[in-house]
């Protein structure tokens, strides 16, 4: 080859590779998704990667039953109590249910304490089929183990966590239903823990949606447009939600009529917490209903309800319409030190906030906050309050996605929705970050559950997020920030207290600063967090002082806690204790 | 052998010449005279669609746009005849995107695609962005404006609503009224309640009893705590449709709680509870035409909020489809009844009787 010849083909090649570099702009692309850029909330789906491989189980039909459009919860347990959350998954399963098929069972995942959990399901006892729908966590005996109280539709399951050293961590679960006398033959929904009658035991409320025959399908069509859609709650028959007092002995009294939570007329219920909301020093019940008004019942003491939630302002929505109340969440959202309340709601209607002003009396702001807005062209459900940046605010996370697999051609949205991240500025204002606070807050999915919990003790809260026939989402925070964090785990004295400390009010201060938070039962849609208080500070480097009223109605004042530390405040111990555990 | 053009000879290459000649004129003849068939077509097209025969018109529109997909012309008879001859929006959607890609600088497609995104019940997102095009093309198309800023309200950007709305204010001609009460809406939502009553005491100095006006005012009142003020200015309310009275009982009822009235609180939120029980019983009846319960339970709600008339039409679509049922038809009767109409009541009970 001649020398002319050479540089004739450098020069076309030459010529092609600054052509080619030319239009296609540069170098090939970094594949690594991109990180997080300091300051920026940020989440990563990680379940993959953690070793979950939960996938929920989709009962659809082409007949759109409604059975279908629920999805089911998700649970934070530390269930060997040995200070990591294990994740827990309920499932839906087929109708009739499935038994012996181990992808259709709940899931159990004992976490690893390096980031990745174990799938011990069998192993505890919890290979449970059925059409799972919520779940509940709380140590109903007060012997420092969780329990845990699963919903099906047509049922519920109490699974009593007893000791077995052939188990993983040394624990299982006995279902224990039908010795505690728990029964609801109906469709059972959410589900919360909370001490009502200040015996020190935990008593179990439990919302109804709809009556239902599995047998002879109820179907509907949109009457404009001729379509099958799943069917508003409201054209079926109702029964009430329940109430099962903790009688002491291992059982439980259906105290449903006599509390007064019967005698309200029967509503489609599928959120509920339990908190104090006026102040009173008993927890009160507040319940929300798809198409129905939502319910407070206050607490009179003696297991004696009250339903007062449309003049307390907290039944409708803005402007008086009916809620599609599906997830509920309790927390200080505007620095009031008063329990603000939080309800998902359907498409075109917005998510609702009403702010607490004391003595029952709540004032919609749904609108002004900044969470109405953006939530209108969502159907919402899972929620969760966190602190995602550490920066002593209060943040709301939503899990979001359709009923209707038709939802385009219906309601010109999608089936599958984006989840949404509300950041706080701890006054009642907040704004969307969802876009920027990663990728998986971007990718459209049915989500049903929500829960949080910081799994991997990197003093971040993480989330994980059930969906419709898809798998687990586990929302790792990868958020980078400076600002510090302390972690409170508050165990009552187990007597005249719960062990859980189920409605406990905190109060911290530090630079000048005070927020209230409460230890509550039940949150969410169908689902529960992690109980432990993770609190942001700031750049505080210590919390100067912790007030806590414990259940019983003890006050306890702790000093001085340094920041980016577990503490266990325990009742009576008039000093905080740390915790030791190895975060990531 | 070569073969080649010095291969023919002249009678050959003359006759060639002919050849390409004929063909030539014959393809020119068949090219103009199809563009001339197909332009009658169009112009036929068009002509029926302009002389109002739509159902006519389609089909021909249709497939003229097969060969001339981004013919604005075609695209916006097309439009219009669906839209006249009842097509569904979903139906129309498409070509309402493509003639607003054929015709950016005219407002006209993106009106019509915001016309068709509203029927379809879209996402107010989505009928932002033609608003904004309309705005961006006319500015001064404040019709359009004051839909942009009812949608920025409904997606919550009340910064936006409040400009567009006084940019209304600064042009007439839609009453400044209707603009005030909507900017005073906009304040209320991001929670300024003191501008909001500023905008609503003006427009209620003009006209005392401005119903939009009025309705605001008492739950800004309310919103403001000044709960008397509110019980006093909503009692002075008189619902049009069932939206408002939803909204006059939920603001009456929080309102009479926060001074003290709990009694007849009680019987507002009641009366509330009623309605709304109502309204979806109607919705549920609707969505399941051949379910008898439910048909009976629409019709006794609605007669229990004083709307005989709605509820007999339930009871006669349902007795249309079905044929004669004895429940249903006793609450037919009651219906004729409440509605003063007691011949039609007796002769729906003699109908009853006559069932075996």
């Amino acid at each position: 080859m001649g020398k002319a010849t050479i540089g004739l083909v450098v020069l076309v090649v030459a010529s092609v590779g600054g052509w080619y570099l030319l239009h296609s702009g540069g170098p090939a692309p970094d594949p690594s998704p991109p990180g997080p850029p300091h300051g920026t909330v940020w989440f990563e789906d990680v379940a993959e990667a953690a070793g979950v491989d939960f996938r929920h189980f989709d009962p659809a039909t082409p007949q759109h039953l409604i059975t279908e459009t629920m999805g089911s919860g998700v649970g934070w347990i530390d269930y060997d109590a040995d200070g990591w959350p294990d994740l827990f998954h309920v499932q839906d399963g087929p109708l009739p249910p499935a038994p012996g098929d181990p992808s259709k069972t709940h899931k159990l995942y004992r976490n690893n304490r390096d980031g990745t959990f174990t799938d011990v399901t069998a192993r505890v006892g919890l290979d449970k089929a059925g059409f799972g729908m919520g779940c509940a966590v709380g140590d109903y005996d007060n012997d420092g183990f969780d329990d845990l109280v699963v919903t099906y539709l047509g049922g519920v399951s109490l699974f009593h966590n007893v000791a077995d050293r052939t188990a993983p961590g040394g624990r299982r679960f006995k279902d224990v239903t039908d010795a505690a006398k728990l029964s609801n033959p109906h469709w059972g929904t959410s589900c919360a823990w909370a001490d009502l009658d200040g015996d020190g035991l935990l008593d179990l409320y439990l919302c109804n949606y709809v009556e239902i025959d599995p047998t002879n399908p109820f179907t509907c069509k949109d009457p404009a447009k001729g379509l099958p859609i799943s069917c508003n709650p409201t054209a079926y028959p109702h029964v009430v939600h329940r109430l099962f007092r903790n009688t002491g002995d291992g059982s439980f009294t259906d105290v449903t009529q006599s509390s007064g939570v019967g005698s309200v007329t029967a509503e489609a219920g599928l959120g509920v917490v339990i908190l104090d909301l006026d102040g009173d020093g008993k927890p009160d019940i507040y319940a929300v209903n798809d198409l129905g008004p939502a319910y407070l019942f206050h607490n009179l003491g003696g297991m004696r309800f009250e339903e007062v939630a449309l003049p307390a302002g907290v039944a409708l929505g803005p402007g008086g319409e009916r809620m599609a109340g599906m997830g509920v969440e309790a927390a200080d959202l505007d620095g009031s030190g008063r329990p603000s309340l939080f309800v998902t709601n359907f498409q075109r209607l917005p998510n609702v906030l009403f702010l607490n002003r004391g003595n029952l009396r709540f004032d919609d702001a749904s609108y002004p906050s900044g969470l109405g807005g953006p939530s209108v062209d969502r159907l919402k459900f899972g929620v969760c309050a966190l602190d995602s940046d550490l920066d002593g605010n209060v943040d709301l996370a939503v899990a979001n996605g359709h009923v209707n697999r038709a939802a385009r051609q219906a309601s010109g949205v999608s089936y599958a929705q984006e989840a949404q991240l509300f950041l706080g500025n701890g006054a009642g204002k907040f704004r969307d970050a969802s876009e920027t606070a990663g990728a998986d807050f971007l990718k459209p999915r049915v989500g049903r559950g929500l829960a949080r919990a910081d799994y991997d003790h990197d003093g971040l809260p993480d989330l994980v997020l059930s969906a419709v026939g898809e798998p687990a989402v586990l929302l790792h925070n990868r958020t980078t920030t400076h600002n510090g964090w302390v972690s409170l785990e508050l165990v009552g004295d187990g007597k005249k207290s719960n062990r859980n400390a189920v409605g406990a009010v905190v109060r911290v201060e530090w630079g000048g600063k005070s927020r209230h938070h409460c230890v509550i039962g039940g949150g969410s849609y169908l689902s529960a967090n992690d109980r432990r208080l993770l609190l942001g500070l700031g750049e505080a480097p210590k919390l100067d002082a912790v007030t806590v009223r414990w259940p019983s109605g003890k006050v306890q004042v702790f000093r001085d806690l340094p920041a980016r530390t577990r503490w266990r405040l325990t009742e009576g111990v008039a000093t905080a204790e740390t915790v030791n555990l190895p975060g990531r | 052998m070569a073969i080649g053009p010095t291969s023919f000879g002249r009678p050959g290459r003359r006759a060639l010449v002919a050849a390409v000649v004929l063909t030539g004129v014959g393809g020119g003849y068949y090219y103009l005279s199809r563009v001339a068939t197909l332009s009658d077509e169009r112009r036929h097209a068009l002509a029926l669609a302009e002389d109002g025969h739509p159902q006519q018109a389609v089909p021909l529109l249709l497939g003229c746009l097969i060969r001339a997909p981004d013919d604005p012309d075609l695209l916006r008879a097309l439009v219009k005849g669906m839209t006249r001859a009842g097509a569904q929006p979903e139906e129309i959607e498409p070509y309402t995107d493509r003639w607003c890609r054929a015709q950016p600088h005219d407002p006209e497609p993106f009106l019509s695609q915001l016309d068709v995104r509203q029927r379809l019940h879209r996402p107010a997102e989505d009928l932002i962005r033609p608003a904004e095009q309309v705005l961006a093309i006319v500015p001064d198309d404040q019709k359009t404006r004051l839909r942009l800023a009812g949608l920025y309200f409904l997606v919550g950007r009340y910064n936006d609503t409040v400009r567009e709305c006084n940019r209304l204010l600064e042009a007439p001609p839609i009453p400044p009224a209707e603009i005030r009460v909507a900017l005073a809406r906009a304040e209320a939502a991001r929670g300024n309640p003191v501008e909001a009553g500023v905008l609503l005491d003006r427009v209620l100095g003009e006209t005392a009893d401005q119903p939009d006006a009025l309705l605001l005012r008492g739950i800004v009142y309310q919103q403001a705590g000044e709960y008397p003020r509110a019980v006093d200015t909503l009692r002075r309310v008189r619902p049009r449709n069932t939206d408002e009275r939803v909204l006059l009982l939920h603001h009456l009822g929080q309102a009479l709680t926060r001074t003290g009235h709990p009694d007849e609180a009680k019987t507002v939120f009641d009366q509330l509870t009623l309605v709304q029980r109502a309204t979806y019983a109607l919705g549920d009846a609707r969505q399941r035409p051949s379910d008898r319960g439910l048909q009976l339970r629409a019709a006794e709600t609605l007669l229990a909020i004083g709307e005989p008339d709605e509820a007999r039409r339930v009871l006669e679509s349902f007795l249309n489809r079905t044929g004669p049922d004895r429940a249903v038809l006793s609450l037919l009767a009651e219906c004729h009844d409440r509605l003063g109409r007691p011949d039609l009541a007796r002769a729906v009970r003699t109908r009853t009787a006559q069932i075996p």
